[in-house]
């Protein structure tokens, strides 16, 4: 290869000297250079650099020993090797010669052996010497980039936005391998968001900076992203590229290309989320370092996104959760209040009219409620946020309590029900309350869609491992074509049917997701319209055996409450806080027909003041302005127990989160009640603490 | 004794900018370094001359003589200067033309048919050449030389032989401008 060649430089004044060295080291096959005095050679010496210097000694004006010490006193030439060519027996020179730094001496007239295998010698060396060179800069060069690349990965961590990132990364990754002009999109949301693009040119264009437009046409582009694989090309090839644009057809802002290489943006899953691309290297041709560097920003890149993506998508849904939850309290606020009155008025004993208008507040109050939580059970399935208590459960007391949670809309409507409870006694591994929610969505809907005096029968049998509850009605069917989508989210069989029978059809969306979590399965079938339909629900059985028959059973849920009047009146002095007025009162009223002694208050700093009438107990509602129930229980905690430190609080919120309920009972609330209150749940949480204060008063002494 | 002759010497030289006194006194103080062991003179000289000034810059000698340009080269070549040569005033002209970034040119004065006089008053009549930086080397003991090296439009000039540490400290003081 004529790129591997070196130079050998032979000087002499005399030609036919040099024509006689010069065949000599011809079969050598490297390049000759003639100089014919000292200061040729010196011109020759600034200008390249040689293997080998055969210098004459015998020169008029400037002799080889002159000649030699200009060589040696440069530094790039310091260690050239120089072979000094003199006559025989010459002792004096060869002293003088070792002492300017000759390698060598050969004496006239030349054996070509002897000189060629000499010469072939340092020729051999100069080429392994350069080799190192190159080898020693190749590494350096590593390091730096090693170096850069350390940087650029602390600086693509640091950045604050997706977008600073992006302009990071391109700008680094330009840096990095050295070229003109880089240029990065990125897809992060197919179809939703219009990609990010950005570019990095260097001071060569400052013009070009900018308008951000990608180095090529979309033909290669989309070559790299279905094949997230790296590519480079020099520009011949570039230029053969089917779908190559001629800059002339390009945005004249932008700079030519010149050579081309493209890393694709890869994520977790394999999906491609983009490319960076460069083009343009400072020198030469991209190489297969730079391709290996490129794949690396690459890969940094990507992580570095998705996490921009992940942690943007975990803030909006926070900040989702916290609406949603702010929604609940202030949809469930007023329903307190409502519920509150209605069943204090319906203890008054009414005219029957009234008694029927009550009654009709309350169960609307009540369905209220129910879309309240289903909204918002619907917001937790689709964050995947629906958490099961799961223990082993019977299932024939859960079936029991949805059963009688629907019996009045049932017996409103004359429709006769058929329970068939063969497997009531078996146990499956479920949330209790998340089952008796499904058993009652069924039903419900199953007396919804059944026409008055119709029929439902209730069958819960085993099959093999699995235990199958189905409901029948002899209502309005299903119609072939919506059945596949009876459990789909919002769909309803049609507007007018939605209208007749109200709801906003999540509830079978519910049941579907919550039997899915149990490990079960739903299914629904109709002959078609007109002729009823059947829904089952089949959940595996546990291999635990029955529950010991003195175990706790969770208390049911829905309480279908006719509140008595206490047999024993409440002697129990209460505190109630909450800045609303009408949940003031409606409680007050609660607690004071059961006997209770109550003193009101707006605020924590109200409430603190009344505990001078010794309480037996505070309840608080928690969200207030200023200051919250939270605060108020740290400053009662506060006190020293003669001044009401140690005095029961109970929490009364609209906030029933299980992570607002952990929050609570971590803050210290010996209970908390959710609103809108039961008024039978209220006056069992303070018939509790009552008794517990009138024992603790028996065993104090008065005074 | 020795100060006293020093001093003596500063004063009668032409101080003709505070760059050029603080230049002698390093100059002063470089003579005195060359008698330290070398490891101290490198310290000594990073401290004092930081390479960055010199590094990369591009300097174009004029010397019919090519030992001059070899000597000269060798001196700037490890302050990873550029370096350009011409052994005649008209290849000289010919170089500065092709190439744009030249920072200052080093001008031997006594040269056969074109001489560095003519040389420079050449390049001043070219636009583009008539504030690029050009110093002039001189024989040491030739009266009159710095007037007509100003007519001629070389600014400064350094005397031959060229003493090493002046011609770097002298190229600083230029290209530092």
């Amino acid at each position: 290869m004529s790129d591997n060649k070196v130079s050998i430089l032979i000087v002499d004044d005399r030609s036919d000297k040099l024509l006689a060295l010069e065949p000599v080291l011809e079969d050598l096959g490297q390049n000759i250079v003639r100089a014919y005095s000292g200061r040729e050679t010196l011109r020759h010496v600034l200008d390249q650099e040689f293997a080998v210097i055969l210098l004459d000694i015998n020169m008029p004006g400037m002799d080889g020993f002159e000649t030699a010490t200009m060589i040696r006193q440069r530094k790039s030439s310091q260690h050239t090797p120089i072979i000094f060519i003199t006559s025989f027996g010459d002792e004096m020179n060869a002293a003088r010669g070792y002492s300017l730094g000759a390698v060598d001496f050969i004496l006239t007239p030349v054996v070509p052996e002897v000189l060629r295998t000499k010469v072939s010698v340092f020729v051999e060396l100069f080429k392994k010497t350069e080799q190192l060179t190159r080898q020693a800069q190749w590494l350096r060069d590593r390091a730096a980039q090693l170096h850069k690349l350390t940087s650029a990965s602390l600086a693509i961590n640091s950045a604050l936005s997706i977008e600073q990132m992006l302009q990071v990364v391109v700008a680094k990754s330009r840096e990095v391998i050295g070229a003109h002009q880089a240029s990065l999109v990125a897809t992060l949301d197919p179809g939703h968001k219009k990609p990010l693009r950005t570019a990095s040119f260097s001071e060569k264009y400052p013009e070009a900076s900018e308008c951000c437009g990608s180095l090529l046409s979309t033909e290669l582009h989309q070559k790299i992203r279905e094949s997230n694989r790296p590519m480079r090309m020099p520009q011949d090839e570039l230029q053969r590229q089917p779908g190559w644009i001629e800059p002339a057809m390009r945005d004249p802002r932008h700079p030519n290309t010149l050579g081309w290489l493209a890393a694709p943006l890869t994520g977790r899953d394999g999906r491609n989320l983009g490319l960076i691309e460069l083009s343009e290297r400072f020198d030469g041709d991209f190489n297969n370092d730079d391709e290996a560097i490129l794949v690396q920003l690459a890969q940094m890149a990507s992580i570095a996104i998705e996490n921009c993506i992940y942690s943007e998508e975990r803030e909006a849904n926070r900040i989702k959760d916290e609406f949603l939850a702010t929604l609940s309290h202030e949809l469930r606020t007023p329903l307190n209040a409502m519920l509150g009155w209605t069943q204090l008025l319906r203890m008054e004993n009414p005219p029957e009219e009234v008694a029927h208008g009550l009654e009709v507040i309350e169960r609307n109050a009540r369905s209220q409620t129910k879309l309240i939580e289903d909204l918002l059970d619907v917001s937790r399935i689709t964050t995947g946020k629906l958490r099961l208590s799961v223990r082993p459960t019977e299932l024939g007391p859960v079936v029991q309590a949805a059963a009688d949670a629907v019996r009045p809309l049932v017996e409103g409507k004359g429709i006769q029900v058929d329970c068939v409870l063969d497997a009531a006694d078996l146990v499956v591994m479920a949330d209790p309350d998340r089952l008796q929610q499904v058993f009652w969505n069924l039903f419900s809907n199953a007396a919804k869609f059944t026409p008055a005096n119709g029929r439902i029968t209730v069958r819960l049998v085993r099959i093999n491992d699995t235990v199958q509850l189905t409901v029948s009605d002899s209502g309005a069917g299903i119609d072939a074509k919506f059945l596949p989508f009876v459990f789909d989210r919002f769909r309803q069989a049609d507007s007018t049917s939605t209208r007749s029978h109200g709801g906003l059809g999540i509830g079978l969306t519910i049941v579907r997701y919550i039997v899915e979590l149990h490990g079960g399965t739903v299914h629904a079938d109709s002959p078609g319209a007109g002729q009823g339909s059947t829904f089952s629900v089949t959940l595996p059985l546990s291999h635990v055996r029955a529950v010991a028959p003195d175990q706790e059973l969770p208390a049911p849920v829905l309480q279908t409450t006719v509140l008595q009047t206490a047999s024993s009146p409440l002697s129990v002095r209460v505190v109630i806080v909450d800045d609303d007025p009408d949940a003031r009162e409606v409680l007050g009223h609660i607690l004071i027909r059961s006997g209770a002694t109550v003193f009101s208050a707006e605020s924590p700093t109200q409430a603190l003041e009344l505990l001078q009438h010794h309480p037996d107990l505070v309840i608080s509602d928690i969200a207030m302005p200023g200051e919250d129930g939270y605060s108020l229980l740290r400053r009662l905690r506060a006190l020293p127990p003669e001044h009401g430190g140690t005095t029961p609080v109970i929490a009364l919120t609209a906030y029933t989160r299980p992570e607002d309920r952990q929050r609570m009972a971590a803050a210290g609330f010996q209970s908390h009640l959710s609103k809108p209150v039961e008024p039978a749940a209220l006056l069992a949480a303070v018939a509790g603490f009552a008794n517990a204060a009138s024992k603790d008063q028996s065993l104090q002494p008065v005074g | 004794m020795h100060l006293n002759r020093l001093a003596q010497t500063m004063v009668l030289k032409d101080v003709r900018s505070p760059e050029r006194l603080l230049d002698d006194v390093s100059l002063f103080l470089h003579r005195r370094a060359e008698n330290l062991t070398l490891a101290r003179r490198e310290v000594i000289e990073q401290l004092h001359h930081p390479g960055a000034l010199l590094a990369d810059k591009k300097v174009l000698i004029i010397d019919d003589d090519i030992r001059n340009i070899f000597a000269m080269t060798s001196l700037m070549e490890p302050h990873k200067m550029k370096i350009l040569s011409s052994e005649t005033g008209r290849g000289a002209i010919e170089i500065l033309q092709q190439t744009s970034d030249i920072d200052v040119v080093l001008m031997d004065i006594m040269m056969p048919d074109m001489d560095g006089y003519d040389t420079m008053r050449a390049i001043r009549k070219i636009a583009k050449f008539r504030a690029l930086p050009v110093i002039a080397l001189t024989a040491k003991t030739m009266k009159g030389v710095r007037d007509k090296c100003i007519d001629a439009g070389a600014p400064d000039y350094i005397s031959k032989p060229v003493d090493s540490e002046q011609l770097l400290a002298l190229l600083r003081v230029w290209l530092h401008r």
